[in-house]
């Protein structure tokens, strides 16, 4: 049997640090097997090579030893190199229209931050509802969803994280208050639930709507478009549902102390009176996002949706709401290296047929029930985005699920909503989502209470998930099933 | 002079220990042995640095917000450090003791190392919530780093709290 010592000398050899940096050499390694290996039946040259690209991708994606966007630029530049694609092709790829809208998504929501708008709508919608522990932490949760309406849910996730310790600090809780634990994990879980509201809450969704393009334009076949008001009407129903178990799960799992709620709603109407009135900034704002919805859905189907967000982006700067500088310190722009990156590795994937060898392999067997492989869809999806961003799910597992969605008896537009959807309910571990890193880093969340109760609603979100779109999205024209 | 440390972080915190550091300092004054407590809280820097990571690199967030989050987790860190401290010298001094509190920003095993070769302290009580094998070994341990080294190098008794 190992001594204590001899196990910490383990487990610091086993430390995920060190692993990470491991799989470095591990990444190009197991692509280098993949290429010496003699070709698999069933796979062309050009497959064999498109899975080394494909396996050192899914290593450095999981493990990180760089930077997400480093793992896509040097997948783009393998795709040419190893003769998958021309690079004309392989670069044709990096420009979609996902890409741009991802910009235009990060653009409003820096819009928002900046203007102060966001922060204005958080307090007061906080104010009027502070009346009791539950009613404050059911106003976190369904705020930070209801955000996601307009903002991107990580930045929904910084904008509250002050508000909420704020609200901390204004009732004077400890570390080991259930109330100040409640609070973030309702910001965090609030955050990821409304991550599936709108194609404007994630830049996963809109990746996953050009991946099903891609797809269709592949397979030769006419493109069933799944417009902006579309996406919300089938995931509403699926985030209320899920909004509402996340607050019965915390109130279970979180009772309320007992709080006085006073120095709260102090602390709330301080914070308003700071802010004061509202800005020409504000009101600027408030007018953009009120056109902006009739844009999406009006010109989006015709335009494109990228085309839309860029428009809306460049109204946000012409009205003086955002200026150059600022943009750039609210957004990370190795946002469009990883989404244009991952889309052009999928297609490569795709076209060499290296996803199709893939989803032979994911396959359930013959005979497996739809509602079975629903089911299994929805599990990969969160299994998968609880290690990897989900941003790589999609572009890696969604080839292949497409491919494969005939022969599982599921229709591939349903495919791609699905994995969009699953791939946003990951909420047990600070690795899976910026919100649940805010959360944990708090101090107020401890990691086995946050992995309990996170996997707890994580499973209980799959019958949901299930549920609604086997009986309800056939009503809004979103049938399941291939007939 | 029976010198005791006890050592806090940002993950690690357990009651029980700070009880048995305080029992035991007990025991010693009985002994006739003059008593010297101190606190120590280690903000860590590497769980902020990994937050910064996930915002930019996963979130995608620039680097104002990136900023606006670490700065708002560090003051609220510092609050529950002082938080935390407060409650051991409130503890501590019910039971006739003063206490030396500090707080040190940087990574758990560099610093516990440090203070334990600079101070000498007879006895290091590292404070933590239980965690499970599978993490430990995942992930690693510590507090069992820290017992190695100052153990290793002779400069005093290291206590884990399980």
């Amino acid at each position: 049997m190992p001594s204590r010592t001899g196990i910490a000398t383990l487990s610091r050899g086993f430390a995920l640090k060190s692993f990470r940096r491991f799989s470095l050499v591990l990444g190009p390694l197991l692509g280098a097997c993949v290429l010496a290996m003699p070709t698999p039946e069933g796979l062309t040259l050009e497959g064999q090579r498109g899975l080394a690209i494909l396996v050192l991708c899914v290593v450095w994606w999981l493990l990180t030893p760089v930077a997400l966007p480093v793992t896509s630029l040097l997948g783009m530049a393998l795709l040419p190199l190893l003769g998958v694609f021309s690079p004309e092709e392989a670069m044709a790829l990096f420009g979609n229209q996902a890409v741009f809208f991802v910009i235009g998504v990060f653009v409003i929501a820096a819009a928002m931050l900046q203007s102060g708008l966001s922060t204005r709508l958080a307090l007061w919608a906080m104010r009027s509802m502070a009346r009791s522990e539950n009613s404050l932490a059911g106003a976190v949760l369904v705020l930070s969803a209801l955000l996601c309406l307009f903002v991107v849910s990580h930045a929904v996730a910084a904008l509250m994280l002050p508000i909420v310790i704020g609200l901390i600090r204004a009732l004077d809780l400890g570390p080991s208050s259930r109330t100040a634990r409640r609070l973030v994990v309702s910001m965090a879980w609030g955050t990821i639930i409304g991550s599936n509201l709108t194609l404007l809450a994630s830049a996963r969704a809109s990746l996953a709507l050009q991946v099903y393009g891609t797809h269709v334009a592949s397979q030769g076949e006419a493109l069933q478009p799944i417009g902006f008001l579309e996406f919300t009407a089938a995931t509403v129903v699926i985030c209320a549902v899920l909004l509402a178990l996340a607050w019965v799960v915390l109130r279970v799992a979180m009772p309320p102390e007992g709080l006085e709620m006073g120095p709260a709603v102090t602390r709330l109407d301080a914070r308003v009176r700071e802010i004061g009135a509202v800005t020409a900034a504000e009101w600027k704002t408030v007018v953009v996002l009120v056109a902006m919805v009739p844009a999406f859905v009006v010109w989006g189907p015709q335009f494109g949706l990228g085309t839309v967000a860029l428009l809306i982006a460049a109204s946000l700067f012409a009205l003086g709401v955002l200026q150059w500088d600022l943009a750039e310190s609210y957004v990370n722009w190795g946002i469009v290296l990883l989404y244009g990156g991952a889309i052009a590795i999928g297609g490569g994937l795709a076209e060499s047929g290296a996803m199709e060898w893939v989803a032979q392999g994911l396959l359930p067997p013959p005979g497996t029930h739809p509602v079975l492989s629903l089911s299994m869809v929805v599990v990969l999806g969160i299994l998968c985005t609880a290690f990897v961003a989900n941003a790589a799910v999609i572009a890696l597992v969604l080839p292949a699920l497409l491919i494969a969605a005939p022969t599982l008896g599921l229709e591939p537009r349903v495919v791609t909503l699905l994995l969009s959807v699953s791939t946003g309910m990951a909420f047990s571990l600070p690795v899976s989502t910026p919100a649940l890193a805010m959360a944990w880093g708090t101090g107020y969340v401890r990691n086995r209470d946050g992995f309990l109760y996170g996997s707890v609603l994580s499973l209980l979100s799959i019958p949901v998930v299930v549920v609604v779109v086997v009986f309800l999205w056939p009503q809004i024209g979103l049938e399941p099933f291939l007939h | 002079m029976r010198t005791i440390l006890i050592a806090l972080s940002t993950s690690r915190f357990s009651e029980a220990m700070v009880e048995r550091a305080l029992s035991e300092a007990v025991s010693a004054r009985d002994a006739g042995e003059p008593v010297q407590i101190d606190v120590v809280y280690i903000l860590e820097s590497g769980e902020l640095n990994s937050v910064y990571r996930s915002v930019g690199e996963v979130g995608f967030l620039g680097s104002r917000t990136q900023k606006s989050v670490i700065d708002t987790l560090a003051e609220e860190l510092h609050r529950t450090a002082r938080r935390r401290m407060g409650q051991i010298a409130d503890q501590a001094r019910a039971q006739g003791f003063e206490v030396q509190t500090t707080e040190r920003e940087g990574d758990f095993v560099p610093v516990i190392h440090e203070m334990a070769g600079s101070q000498r302290y007879h006895v290091i009580y590292l404070t933590r919530a239980d965690r499970p094998f599978i993490s430990r070994f995942l992930f690693g341990s510590k507090c069992e780093e820290v017992a190695r080294l100052v153990r290793g190098e002779g400069l005093g008794e290291v206590i884990i709290g399980d």
